[in-house]
């Protein structure tokens, strides 16, 4: 249903062009979800916001191919591309607390949505906000609709987030990072209950973060993101089963597992430091760090599918 | 407590924290245009008027009534006897304007010392220990906010009688608020810094505290609001002593001056013109002088 | 929001009860009022009996009652020059101040925000430094010296407006611009700036992920935003306003209350000063009062506390 191939993005700087996406390709169907895991920089909040369109003034993107449903998104219109925001595509952000507009109600941004894409009255557009309201989770939910968003905890914020996408039932929703900004306690329940939105809705979820441990409970597919590029995809199962880039290797193992690693054993950790991201990129990304270098990294390497969809860029 | 709204071209949030090294600022000192170019025509005007009895060509006061009324050089009727002509009276105009200078300058810069003085003295304090001393000094600054400066200063220097000296004092005594504001403001901010608590924790005295911690960070939100004042009151004196209020003829205020040229409006214009743009370049390079220093310690901060 | 209220307004009352009084007290502090309404020539008597004549030598605190619970009814007292109660007087020129003062606002409004939002949404663009320059050079020029010049220019070269007084409409075009010309770059700054400010928050960025056009992004999502430190600029501005038009109504010979106040006090005619301080200072404490309300219902945050 989406479709993403080659995606870059570069943005300008006074020191040079820096490429913090470089090529990215993703697929995400209908009811399943696709995790992008990767450390703070490596480009992943930046691919989402590509696809949204939603990139900063200076940045530029470029693909050979992004598809959302068959609309090609490269080219389509400014006007076009607002008609899809909200309303087939739609994005969780990951700071609730300034996410959401302090001037005006909870109903109000909601009902806004709802009112922008569709021929509703303003009753309906209502009643579908409550409903909403109701299904992730909040009590009381007509009369939440007449709050402000600074009464709300930033839990109860990130539910209102999700009611708010889920209004004019979106195709695909991206949540980039939606869990890092909250408690432990609370990020389990946003978590389930995307979730079980994605099962009953039966939406393309895209779920950016830089923890394994979600990736693990709630994705079907994964893909992991180093210095602007996917260097493994595949599904979860695989991925984590036996991960094939020296990369995905070194984040698990900085995972203990209690049983499989030693008591008394040293933790694991990557040596060294994301390279900078200005100028033209060459070879992998990744072989300053990696164990099992050869002079062969020094060329680009092309991502290599492997068995059943389970693709590495490397040459291993 | 009432927020003391009043708040235009400076804001509150006008604040830096960060103290630069020493090489760096100059350096990005002579690179701000507009700094260089508002400090040019500063200390050209500053020269002018320290060097006035050198500069003009004649006395300011000393009066040619067969002369009266001579047009600029550069106008048909003018002579380069006197290159900005001559006054009502007679009086050499470019010799006024250099000495009208050092009318401007005095009174911009001692009422800013004395009110900066004031108003950095009740913000420190009130920024400083917060709870009932900051609500009393929110109340005084409340209540001066609800003066009209204008107003008041016509109304006391009426009674006490016009002069350079006492728009000085009065001016001084009500242009206060805008210090008071800005300096409490970044004091606020400075004391939650981690420094300050360190200072604190040791057992730093609060004077000691207020010197060597609070006083250098909040330095440079003082120089910018100081610039901005002193083209205030500079405005202020100049339409005071318009009004007739303010220092007295035959002092060569350039406000005074323009009051003079009233009456002459219509056949001789430059005698407002000429004192007017003198008025304009001077605020102008003052508050160009005062965004180069915000840009250079506080761009981000840019209104 | 009625706590909030309460609050202001209790706090609003007692900045006035102590304006009021700093009003009464200026004039009496400056100087011995009796000296200097004698003149250069009055002898000791002369002084002392106009001293008594005007209540001066009664207990300060009891000419204070006596005058503040006057003015509550607005009983002023006459004035020295005019027939007329001081009432009266101020009645009878308060629209032209206020007319001035209220248009003067409105064109620094119409021209500062569309110059400040459009100097955010194309920032450091010629636009941009187009609008800077013409804020660094409106708060440059003496605002009585623009008077005259456009007096110049447009009475006596175009004579396109008529010079002085306040007989018709046209007659409030030139000294309304003049007196909103002063603060329209401070309103074009702030509403820039808390633009900048305000389109690079989150909020806006959810808008656009919602699809909602550039339009309503701007002006219902952003402007409201931006446009809360303007308010209480606004009420700041009309105040100064209020006290600037002084000099206003003295260039353009208008018989407004700035004008009033100005003979008042070159004529030492302390009753009506004190009335017209008096009057202006209450005006600067509802308006801020106002303001603070304002305030609150633009922004739901602040109603909190």
């Amino acid at each position: 249903m989406l479709e993403v191939r080659d995606l870059e993005v570069e943005i300008p700087l006074a020191a040079g062009t820096l490429h913090p996406v470089r090529s990215v390709s993703l697929r995400v169907e209908r009811g399943e979800t696709l995790c992008i895991v990767g450390e703070s920089g490596c480009g992943k909040s930046l691919t989402a916001l590509a696809v949204m369109g939603l990139l900063p003034r200076r940045a530029t993107r470029t693909a050979s191919r992004l598809a959302l449903d068959g609309i090609d998104l490269m080219s389509a219109s400014a006007s076009a591309l607002a008609d899809l925001r909200g309303n087939r595509m739609a994005m969780i952000f990951q700071e609730p607390m300034t996410s959401l507009n302090p001037c005006y109600t909870v109903g109000n941004q909601m009902e806004e949505m709802l009112l922008r894409h569709r021929k509703v009255t303003r009753r309906e557009a209502r009643e579908r906000a409550v409903l909403l309201l109701e299904k992730v989770g909040m009590t009381a939910a007509a009369s939440r609709l007449e709050q402000y968003p600074h009464q709300l905890s930033g839990g109860l914020r990130q539910r209102v987030m999700i009611a708010m996408v889920m209004m004019c039932n979106p195709d695909l929703i991206i949540a980039d990072e939606p869990t890092t900004a909250l408690d432990v306690t609370i990020q389990a329940q946003i978590l389930l209950l995307l979730a079980q939105l994605r099962k009953e809705f039966g939406m393309g979820l895209i779920l950016i973060t830089h923890d394994l441990g979600i990736v693990a409970r709630i994705a079907d597919r994964v893909a992991v993101m180093y210095a602007g590029e996917v260097v493994e995809e595949g599904s979860v199962a695989a991925v984590f089963r036996e991960p094939l880039h020296p990369y995905t290797q070194g984040l698990m193992r900085c995972i203990p597992v209690p049983g499989k690693v030693a008591r008394g054993s040293r933790l694991g950790s990557i040596p060294g430091m994301v390279p900078s991201l200005v100028g033209v990129p060459a070879g992998c990304s990744f072989r300053e760090r990696c164990e099992f270098r050869q002079p062969e990294c020094e060329a680009d390497i092309e991502l290599r599918p492997g068995v059943a969809g389970h693709a590495r860029r490397c040459i291993l | 407590m009432a927020n003391p709204a009043a708040l235009p071209a400076v804001s509150t949030a006008d604040v830096d924290l960060a103290t630069v090294a020493p090489g760096g600022v100059s350096r990005r000192m002579l690179q701000h245009k507009g700094f260089v170019i508002a400090g040019a025509i500063l200390g050209i005007i500053v020269l002018m008027a320290l060097t006035a009895p050198l500069v003009a060509p004649y006395d300011p006061y000393a009066q040619d009534l067969g002369n009266r009324l001579v047009p600029p050089a550069f106008m048909e009727g003018g002579s380069w006897a006197h290159p900005l002509g001559t006054d009502g009276l007679g009086r050499d105009y470019l010799s006024r304007v250099i000495y009208g200078a050092r009318v401007s300058l005095m009174i911009g810069l001692l009422t800013a010392l004395i009110s900066g003085l004031i108003g950095a003295v009740l913000g420190v304090t009130a920024g400083y220990f917060g709870g009932r001393v900051d609500a009393l000094i929110c109340y005084v600054l409340a209540v001066r906010l609800s003066m009209p400066v204008v107003l008041v200063a016509l109304a006391v220097v009426s009674v006490i009688g016009g002069s350079l000296v006492v728009v000085i004092t009065v001016l001084g005594l009500l242009l206060w608020d805008r210090y008071a504001v800005v300096m409490r403001s970044a004091t606020q901010q400075v004391r939650a810094l981690d420094f300050v608590v360190a200072a604190q924790s040791v057992g730093a005295s609060t004077p000691r505290i207020i010197l060597t911690e609070v006083l250098p960070n909040v330095m440079s939100s003082l120089i910018v609001v100081a610039t901005f004042e002193v083209a205030h009151a500079i405005l202020l004196e100049a339409a005071l002593s318009f009004l007739g209020l303010g220092v007295q003829p035959p002092l060569p205020s350039w406000g005074l001056m323009i009051a003079e040229g009233r009456q002459h409006l219509l056949f001789e214009p430059w005698v407002i013109v000429i004192p007017g743009i003198a008025l304009s370049v001077l605020v102008l390079a003052v508050n160009m002088l005062g965004d180069g220093i915000r840009d250079l310690h506080a761009p981000e901060n840019r209104n | 929001m009625l706590k909030y209220t309460l609050h202001k307004l209790l706090v609003a009352a007692l900045v006035a009860i102590t304006v009021s009084f700093v009003a009464f007290m200026l004039l009496r502090v400056s100087g011995d009022l009796a000296t200097a309404l004698g003149g250069e020539s009055a002898r000791g008597e002369d002084i002392a009996r106009l001293r008594a004549q005007l209540g001066l030598d009664r207990p300060i605190l009891s000419q204070y009652w006596d005058w503040a619970t006057r003015a509550l009814v607005g009983d002023f007292g006459r004035s020295f020059y005019y027939p007329e109660p001081v009432w009266t007087l101020l009645r009878e020129r308060l629209p032209v101040t206020l007319t001035l003062a209220c248009w003067g606002l409105v064109i620094s409004l119409a021209i500062g925000i569309p110059l400040g939002v459009l100097a955010a949404l194309r920032p450091n663009t010629l636009i941009d430094r187009v609008a800077m320059t013409l804020a660094v050079l409106g708060q440059a020029l003496p605002t009585f010296w623009l008077g005259l010049l456009l007096i110049i220019l447009f009475g006596l070269v175009l004579r396109w407006l008529p010079m002085s007084g306040t007989d018709t409409w046209q007659h409030f075009i030139l000294p309304s611009f003049v007196l909103g010309y002063y603060s329209t770059p401070a309103v074009m700054r702030l509403t820039r700036s808390g633009m900048l400010e305000v389109l690079a928050t989150d909020y806006i960025r959810t808008a656009y992920s919602k699809g909602l056009p550039h339009r309503t992004v701007l002006f219902k999502h952003a402007l409201r935003n931006a446009v809360i430190p303007v308010v209480a600029l606004a009420s700041v501005q009309f105040g100064l306003m209020l006290s600037g038009s002084v000099v206003i109504e003295t260039v353009f010979a208008m018989q407004g209350i700035g004008q009033l106040a100005w003979e008042s006090i070159s004529r030492q005619d302390f009753p009506v000063v004190q009335a017209v301080l008096l009057l202006v200072s209450m005006f600067y404490v509802w308006l801020t009062f106002a303001s603070d309300l304002i305030n609150a219902w633009l922004d739901p945050r602040i109603r909190a506390g």
